[in-house]
């Protein structure tokens, strides 16, 4: 499918602020070549997320909000988003009910809600989303997580989805809290495994209230936890090939994570080897680093690889994750959002099994304000340097009883990459709708309107939800792949691109999960400034394979099919 | 302390003593006029009473027991030094005196020669270790002169001769409070308070003593109480603010402050707390401003830049809290708090080698910092150098043994020295601490939720609750008194009874033996 670039439109954005902006270092930063539009009601995004409580909550179900699955269930090559709902504790009329809901991407800039045809009108505490081909029939399914038990949909590839949980053998038999997912090989042997996070052990009819006083913010009472309840367990499914899936937690390693209380999940190859591993950001506990050990098990080496806590030892409230090679070294580096009086955190992969905390360094220790939640690496500005965009929210509604910094609802931060490992907070650059507050939670970050740069659907608390649409100001060139495994999983999930354009060379890969709860769109989006041409697109198949293609055409969306290309013998580590 | 009416106990007490030690060979007018000078002080006729002493020493100038009375009657006339000189007489008459000593003691205390004073109560504790009032005096001049190490020991043994004496259980409990000891102060304060209602000071070292272990609520209550007694303590007003701001009710702390500013404008804490508090509350705007007022008034006050710089850092105003930050640290060299949050600002703005600087100079103003040592190895370790960053780990370890994040941290950097098995140690130790923060948070929920389903009255789902509890923390004495009182309404008396115990033994300052459990 090729696409014009379409020329910047100003719309609502501001140039430039009303007081003097500095970067971190008194520099002024450069101008700004994109910007956002906010179209989710006009794109037909009507439907309100409903969780919990409004002004106050008596738990801490109420509180996390839900996520979105970026994916294309009609194979069109325009992405449909899945949007997950919640409810509340008084609960609904029968046939009243809030639920998920599917929106079909109509090409034109807006989504026709077709979630009673396809079947996934669903109620009870959604929480997130994540979408895969499992089976392998070239249409991509979607697992959504609940507290209570999560559900696997098999995509028809019809428009209609079918429930097969129970026939899957993902029924459980008690209530679990579940959290991120993500579809990944994890045996490399062509079959979409599924990774379900579960966030804490949570029996309603035992669990603390603020009324104890023993759980307060700023002096308010609020909903206790997690320190102090059971954690939940993380579950690894592994995909038996018949339509079925076995819980290989304990056999795996899985389930003997250093810390719990999980949340964001995103699959990476952080060591390079390619077999994929999982990184999970824990609340309140060490975040874990599952490194794929290739024999079926994986080993949580967040601890002593140095990805698990804050530069100074503590654990922290982490939420969502984001993965990307932000400094160009061709490893995979790890994002997390965190609590409101912390830093998000930055943890550069040196290369040698560990992570170096680089926050401050790169200029994140300024903002502490902000909770944050979904968070992704992208290209802003298509320079070829990965920037950030961050969605907040806080997770108490009782913080708007009192004069504090940041509200309930909260701004969007958005930074941009330097180039010289450092970022700048750009948010009050643009201006609104970045800066309009929100009690945003997940967000799915994919190109919808497939010109190149990747869009923003974001899901706020007691909201619709709301579509960020990047724009760019200057002409620059791109490139988008959508990778199709033959031999590996067929959503390509775990490939890894390497891709050389104009002296640059940049790395990604295809990932299950990602952001906070969410899914994104899983063909990988390169900017490549002011090259003219792709020298060379190397891709490593989630079962080892590596391929070679030269004459990819920049600026235009470009499917890779596992086969096609000019086989390389398989190799381990970085390029 | 010392009203009219003790005056007049003191010297009739002190006539009596002077008699009991046996002036035996008293002329039979002497004694009359002494009886009689005894009777007109007793009705307030202080210049008549004296004027019948000294009829009585013209006739007989050392007569003790007159010259005690004259010390007493001279003391209660403001006439301090013609005190000092009479009881100094009634020294040298009878040396071997400990109520002559203790008196002396006391007016040369009043007038502040306090070394002195010292050594006279001493000599009368030499002479007479059961002299009530030799150790009240030793014990409260100690206090009062900070030495409060040396004030336990009289203290303690003017309470077991007087168990019944307020100010003596007082001065006692403000000791132990200020020595940190507050589990035994509370003992101490709660008796003082029974034994007299209306000491106010009483109830204000409660309150303190209170809130130290962990009892909020009854430290707000006994401060309460200290207010409205007495109103006229700022200091009172100002330890309610703080305790209710601890104990999550900041609307009616900053109430409270605002009350004490309009009342006390001077009383510097006062402005100062309102600004913790607001903070507290998140309201930093609110926090800045008073702040602001305090140091564009007081240039030199340092603690109010500190506060000042760490209200700005919290809402990222990183430029104007370094500024004040450098202020606090320039104006007080003794602060050694302001050095160390410029070194984490320092840091968390990526400048490290000045954020070591900072935590140095830290360590430098007050070397048991265990957090500015832990900082200090955090930027040594991530610098690469590992073997200053385990020293300063082990030395945040060494002066707070059960800091996780010091824990942790060593055993990273002892990992990537290759000393796995140093590694592993320093880890478990991490995991054990780490496991036992977050089992001690389990039981209070627990223990809560036990509460809240006596409440509803699902008493067996209670019990059950109150076990997890102390399942999850052994020494949760509350949890064993909940258990224990739920036990004993389900009629498991034996059961109840062990558990109340435990309750008592884990915390005798809560809760009473099971003998003195009032059921």
């Amino acid at each position: 499918m090729i696409r014009s670039l379409r020329p910047y439109t100003l719309g609502l954005a501001l140039i430039g602020a009303a007081t003097a902006l500095t970067g971190v270092d008194g520099r002024q930063p450069a101008p700004l070549t994109f910007a956002f539009t906010e179209i989710g009601a006009r794109a037909g995004f009507s439907a309100v997320t409903v969780y919990g409580g409004m002004k106050t909550n008596r738990y801490l179900l109420e509180t996390t909000g839900t996520g979105a699955a970026a994916f294309d269930y009609d194979k069109d090559g325009w992405l449909d988003v899945f949007v997950v709902n919640g409810t509340t504790l008084e609960g609904f009329p029968k046939g009243q009910e809030p639920t998920s809901h599917l929106y079909r991407n109509k090409k034109d800039g807006t989504f026709e809600d077709v979630t009673a045809q396809a079947g996934l009108a669903l109620t009870g505490w959604g929480q997130g989303a994540c979408a895969g081909d499992y089976d392998n029939d070239g249409n991509e399914d979607l697992f959504v997580t609940f507290f209570g038990t999560n559900r696997l949909f098999r995509n028809r590839g019809d428009g209609t989805f079918d429930d097969v949980t129970k026939r899957a053998g993902l029924d459980t038999v008690r209530s679990r809290w579940g959290a991120g997912c993500a579809f990944l090989d994890y045996d490399r042997n062509g079959r979409l495994d599924l990774f379900a996070a579960n966030y804490i052990d949570l029996d309603l009819a035992s669990a603390p209230v603020p009324e104890s006083g023993l759980c307060r913010y700023k002096g308010l009472p609020v909903a206790c936890g997690p320190p102090g309840l059971p954690g939940g367990k993380n579950i690894l499914y592994r995909n038996q090939g018949d339509g079925t899936f076995a819980d290989v937690s304990v056999a795996s390693g899985i389930a003997r994570a250093n810390g719990t209380y999980a949340l964001g999940v995103s699959t990476l190859d952080f060591d390079g080897d390619g077999w994929v591993d999982l990184y999970v950001a824990n609340d309140s506990n060490p975040s874990a680093l599952y490194r794929n050990n290739r024999d079926g098990t994986f080993t949580d080496i967040g601890i002593t690889a140095g990805c698990a806590y804050s530069q100074d030892g503590k654990p922290q409230a982490g939420m969502g994750v984001a993965v990307g090679d932000y400094n160009r070294d061709g490893r995979m580096d790890i994002f997390k959002t965190n609590f409101a009086g912390d830093t998000s955190t930055l943890y550069a992969n040196n290369g040698n099994g560990l992570c170096e905390d680089r926050t401050f360094a790169s200029g994140f220790g300024r903002n502490t304000r902000w909770l944050g939640w979904a968070v992704a690496f992208l290209d802003l500005d298509l320079d070829g340097w990965q920037d950030l965009f961050l969605v907040n929210g806080h997770v108490y509604p009782e913080v708007d009883q009192v004069k504090t910094e940041a509200g309930y609802k909260q701004r969007k931060v958005v930074y941009r990459n330097r180039g010289d490992g450092r970022f700048d907070d750009v948010t009050e650059q643009l201006g609104p709708p970045v800066t309009v507050p929100k009690a945003g939670r997940g967000a799915a970050y994919a190109d919808f309107d497939n010109d190149g740069d990747v869009d923003i659907l974001v899901t706020n608390v007691h909201d619709t939800p709301e579509l960020y649409r990047l724009d760019q100001r200057e002409a620059r060139s791109w490139s988008a792949l959508r990778l199709v495994g033959v031999q590996s999983n067929r959503s390509a999930i775990g490939a890894r691109v390497v891709l050389s354009a104009g002296g640059v060379t940049q790395v990604s890969e295809v990932r299950g999960g990602g952001s906070y709860y969410s899914q994104n769109d899983l063909r990988m989006h390169f900017g490549l400034g002011s090259a003219k041409a792709i020298d060379r697109v190397e891709v490593r198949w989630p079962n080892g394979n590596i391929e070679v293609w030269t004459g990819v055409e920049p600026n235009r969306i470009v499917t890779l099919t596992e086969g096609t290309g000019r086989p390389l013998p398989p190799k381990t580590g970085v390029p | 302390m010392l009203s009219f009416r003790n005056l007049c106990v003191m010297v009739c007490l002190g006539l009596a003593a002077a008699r009991a030690e046996g002036q035996t060979r008293s002329s039979a007018a002497a004694a009359t006029r002494l009886q009689e000078a005894h009777d007109l002080a007793t009705a307030g006729r202080l210049e008549a009473a004296e004027q019948a002493v000294r009829k009585t020493l013209a006739a007989e100038p050392n007569r003790y027991d007159a010259l005690v009375m004259l010390g007493e009657l001279l003391e209660a006339r403001g006439d301090l030094a013609g005190a000092t000189t009479v009881y100094e007489r009634a020294v040298r008459v009878r040396s071997g005196s400990a109520v002559a000593h203790d008196k002396l003691g006391f007016v040369l205390g009043r007038q502040e020669r306090i070394p002195e004073a010292l050594a006279e109560f001493l000599r009368a504790i030499k002479l007479d270790p059961t002299l009530f009032e030799a150790q009240y005096h030793l014990g409260a001049t100690r206090w009062y002169t900070r030495d409060l190490e040396g004030a336990v020991a009289p203290l303690r043994a003017a309470v077991r001769l007087r168990p019944d004496h307020p100010e003596a259980r007082y001065y006692l409990g403000a000791t132990l409070r200020q020595l940190g000891r507050s589990a035994e102060a509370v003992v101490q304060l709660r008796e003082a308070a029974r034994l007299s209602p209306s000491l106010a000071q009483a109830h204000l070292q409660l309150g303190v003593a209170l809130q130290a272990v962990g009892d909020l609520e009854g430290g707000v209550a006994s401060l309460r109480r200290a207010v409205a007694l007495d109103p006229a303590v700022p200091e009172a007003q100002n330890s309610l603010g703080l305790a209710l701001m601890q104990s999550g009710n900041g609307a009616e702390a900053v109430d409270t402050f605002q009350k004490l500013i309009a009342a006390y404008p001077s009383f510097a804490a006062g402005r100062l707390n309102l600004a913790t508090t607001l903070m507290h509350q998140g309201d930093l705007g609110g926090a800045i401003e008073v702040l602001d007022g305090i140091t564009r008034e007081q240039p030199d006050n340092a603690e109010a830049f500190y506060n000042l710089g760490v209200a700005l850092k919290q809402r990222d105003d990183f430029d104007r809290a370094e500024a004040a930050l450098r202020r606090a640290v320039a104006l007080d060299p003794s602060l050694a708090d302001p050095p160390f949050t410029l070194g984490v600002l320092l840091w968390q703005t990526g400048r490290s080698a000045e954020a070591e600087q900072s935590f140095k100079e830290a360590i430098k103003r007050n070397k048991d910092s265990a957090e500015a040592h832990y900082m200090l190895g955090t930027l040594l370790r991530t610098g690469g150098r590992g073997d200053e960053a385990i020293a300063e780990f082990k030395e945040a370890i060494r002066l707070r043994p059960d800091s996780i994040e010091a824990h942790q941290s060593l055993a990273q950097v002892l990992h990537q020295k290759g000393d796995d098995s140093g590694a592993k140690a320093a880890r478990q130790e991490a995991d054990r601490l780490t496991r036992r923060k977050a089992d001690a948070q389990a039981s209070a929920f627990a223990l809560s939720v036990g509460r809240q389903k006596l409440k509803s009255g699902d008493q067996a789902a209670a019990i059950a609750q109150f076990r997890e509890a102390i399942k999850l923390a052994p020494e949760n004495a509350e949890a064993h008194h909940a258990l224990a009182q739920a036990l004993q309404q389900n009629g498991a008396g034996a059961e109840a009874r062990q558990h109340f115990e435990q309750a008592h033994k884990l915390a005798p300052h809560l809760y009473p033996h099971p003998r003195e459990e009032r059921q």
